[in-house]
């Protein structure tokens, strides 16, 4: 099929090894050929890419797929086209599921149920049986037999010895420990962050320490015994800190941010709308400041998108009833610039530190932002695409010939308003609805097939 | 306030300002006069109580009567509001009804806005959850301008608010209104029951001065909103907080006692004060008909909103 076999034009390419001009030419798949001043081949598609930008397909560590059990929210086949159409070639999907992919039987059994999508789904294994808190699974076991990341998603491990425990087994096995840094003590039930805001709603409310006491017992027992951690979706500028120091001191740990805290912060809960309700809840902005400078520092390895679909009966309901998540897995790139715009605006002069290669940036920009955007757009592009591969020891990074053809091409011309329309999710509990966002992922070719052409995801052509 | 600046019902006392409080303050006094009240016959308003309540429902129902309305009672108290297609759904039915007004009390933060947010239609908070209750305020205020004279009058007066302020919706409204008038407002109680990140211009005191204060409002102790782990030891806050007859032998004629209701006669206040002459606890109860009537009224005609 003429579909098959395409010559990226113009590509401003950017990757492990960092920003360069070229052509790429992909058939069968893989990437057949790079250079500059390639002709298209016959029968042979030449998509123009002169303005925008190419990357490695993103990689989501912390999407909630809910299947099976909660197919009222989402499937693999309606989430894996949102995650299509945020540009992601595989998604590790949380294990909050009814049942609980915490043996090899339930977990082949699930996984038999992902096999013929367009992306990859890796399914995270529960730290505890049931998620229940009560009992390590089998780490190593399940380790050996392909599961790279676990995880009670949903809550934290409560228990600090069976966290040492666990990162006994992670030590030896390899497997990633990814925790929901909340100490349930301390939250008291909240609904939204402890200060001002949710003092004056009349609101419950979770401390930052239920995140950073959670946070600092864990880095400590991977100091201690060692294994890998992986610090989900942290929220607070203390987090940043104390996974700074961490690292410092050479333990093995990384860290995700969301996309929306990395927008939003707690006074859009000021509007009383649960679509704003998450957990951990959205922060103060010296929080979302202090996210972005871990961003610009590289203590925050990855973006984790935390898309959590549910249905509308879920959050039509007044804050403290609602459910706690929200849906973003298509606007994460979108969502994070934005909110690395309004952080620029915040701190002017601020930038990432970033490793781009020998080139001249400048050369490079497309021509609708500024070379401090452009910047951070590259360092976003680093934290979903090149971050997650790291994290899981995945090849096809730095793009070369003979990698599999996973690639995202990125316009940055364009501006959305998101709407229930315009949301590939079965759900639609989106903190965006109404909002403009900047950017669009204009193309998403995974395995070789351009699974999103032109914005608009080839549903019909690939998820029968 | 709607996204495009339509003024709708009444949620929250800080969307008022002084001019809507004295508009409200005359014209509920008026009405308290004898003057002639509007007529809105033919139009209802639905009271939809989701929390248990006498006084305030009752005082809405009169209110809505004497404006010519008919009130619809929706009682669903004890049904559970995280069985979530209900609430919309109920929201979206009665408005199906086509009232001009709904009025709203729920145990959980924010259901009025929703309400009106659903459905459209101007929608007043009879309280909602530990948020606000902005109509016993402006009821509050409407009973110290007619025992003071007058809203400048208010200007300077102490008020000491006592008890659990933290958990009470009804003590966010009023130190929002109480500072709109000038009062200077003190918040007494356990620590633990105290705002931590609101109204930080208010004084805090520690112990219970009588004297020191022209106004004693003395709120309701809800144990049952009392947070995890944290406890009520009764005869220590007695002995700390409560307007107990000793603590009130000295008061001097001018000081006033209000409590928002229901009192608990030996917990906050001591049984025979409720009636005393300093007290302006059951005018209160009688004003709150005529200040809902005023504040019914202003919604209705668009001329408030908040």
């Amino acid at each position: 099929m003429a579909e098959d076999r395409f010559l990226l034009k113009d590509a401003t390419l950017f990757d492990a090894i960092g920003l360069r001009r070229v052509d790429i030419r992909l058939e069968k798949g893989v990437v057949s050929e790079m250079g500059v001043g390639l002709l298209p081949g016959v029968g042979e598609e030449m998509i123009n890419c002169d303005g925008l930008l190419v990357a490695p397909s993103f990689i989501d560590l912390h999407t909630h797929l809910r299947e099976p059990g909660g197919e009222e929210a989402e499937t693999f086949l309606s989430g894996s086209i949102a995650a299509a159409a945020g540009g992601y070639c595989r998604v590790v999907a949380m294990p909050n599921t009814e049942p609980v992919p915490d043996s090899l039987g339930v977990i082949d059994e699930i996984r038999g149920r992902t096999l013929r999508l367009p992306i990859a789904i890796d399914l995270a294994a529960s730290i505890t049986k049931g998620r229940k808190g009560g009992e390590i699974v089998e780490i190593t076991e399940l380790t050996r037999r392909g599961v790279k990341v676990f995880t009670d998603d949903g809550n934290g491990v409560q228990s600090a010895m069976l966290m040492r425990r666990a990162f006994e087994a992670s030590a030896a096995s390899g497997a990633i420990l990814a925790q929901h840094c909340e100490d349930e003590s301390i939250m008291s039930g909240g609904a939204m962050n402890e200060g001002e805001i949710g003092e004056r709603l009349g609101l419950k409310m979770i401390s930052s320490l239920a995140e950073t006491i959670m946070v600092a017992r864990d880095v400590e027992l991977c100091k201690a015994i060692g294994g890998r951690l992986h610090l989900q979706h942290i929220s607070t500028s203390r987090a940043v800190a104390l996974v700074s120091e961490a690292k410092g001191d050479g333990a093995f740990v990384t860290c995700e941010v969301t996309p929306h805290h990395l927008l939003l912060d707690e006074s859009y809960v000021g509007s009383g709308k649960s679509l704003f309700k998450v957990n951990p809840p959205l922060r103060t902005i010296d929080d979302v400041d202090g996210l972005w400078r871990g961003v610009a520092s590289g203590a925050v390895d990855v973006i984790g998108t935390d898309h959590a679909p549910h249905p509308r009966w879920k959050k039509d309901l007044p804050f403290e009833s609602a459910a706690f998540g929200m849906v973003g897995i298509e606007e994460s790139l979108s969502a994070s610039f934005l909110g690395a715009r309004r952080f620029m605006g915040r701190n002017p002069g601020y930038l990432p530190k970033l490793s781009v290669g020998t080139i001249d940036v400048e050369e490079l920009r497309p021509p609708q932002i500024s070379v401090e955007e452009f910047l951070w757009l590259l360092k976003l592009v680093e934290l979903l695409s090149l971050g997650p591969r790291r994290l899981l020891r995945l090849p096809n990074d730095p793009i070369a010939e003979g990698m599999k053809a996973d690639l995202v091409v990125i316009d940055p011309s364009v501006k959305r308003v998101i709407s229930n329309e315009s949301i590939w999710s079965k759900s639609k509990n989106s903190p965006y609805l109404g909002m403009e966002l900047p950017l669009a992922i204009r193309h998403n070719i995974v395995n070789g097939r351009m699974i999103v052409r032109d914005r608009c995801v080839e549903v019909e052509r690939y998820w029968r | 306030m709607t996204s495009d600046g339509r003024r709708l019902g009444l949620h929250t006392s800080t969307k008022l300002d002084f001019e809507d409080l004295v508009a409200l303050v005359n014209r509920g006094l008026e009405l308290s006069r004898g003057g002639s009240a509007k007529s809105f016959a033919g139009r209802n308003v639905i009271l939809a109580f989701f929390e248990n309540s006498t006084r305030t429902k009752v005082s809405f129902e009169v209110a809505s009567t004497h404006l010519g309305m008919t009130a619809i009672n929706f009682d669903i108290t004890g049904s559970s509001l995280s069985k979530g297609e209900s609430v919309k759904d109920t929201a979206e039915t009665l408005a199906s009804y086509d009232p001009s007004l709904f009025v709203v009390r729920s145990k959980e933060s924010g259901l009025s806005q929703l309400f009106e947010d659903w459905t459209g239609i101007p929608t007043i908070n009879a309280g909602d959850g530990e948020h606000e209750h902005p109509t016993q305020a402006i009821l509050d205020i409407t009973t110290l301008v007619e025992r003071f004279g007058s809203l400048e009058a208010l200007g300077g007066l102490r008020m000491a608010i006592v008890g659990d302020v933290l958990h009470s919706r009804v003590a966010r409204s009023l130190t929002q209104l109480a500072n709109l008038c000038g009062i200077e407002v003190s918040f007494l109680g356990p620590d633990n029951m105290m705002p931590k990140y609101i109204f930080p211009n208010v004084n805090r005191h520690s112990s219970f001065e009588v004297e020191r204060y022209d106004v004693l409002y003395l709120l309701r102790i809800q144990r049952e909103r009392l947070a995890h782990g944290e406890t009520l030891e009764v005869n220590k806050y007695r002995s700390r907080f409560s307007l107990t007859k000793e603590r009130a032998a000295h008061l001097r004629s001018e000081q006033v006692i209000m409590h928002p209701g229901p009192v608990f006669p030996g917990m906050e206040i001591d049984a025979p004060l409720i009636d005393a002459t300093n007290s302006l606890i059951r005018r209160q109860t009688e004003i709150s008909i005529f200040a809902r009537m005023a504040i019914v009224e202003a919604v209705l005609e668009g001329s408030i909103g908040g």
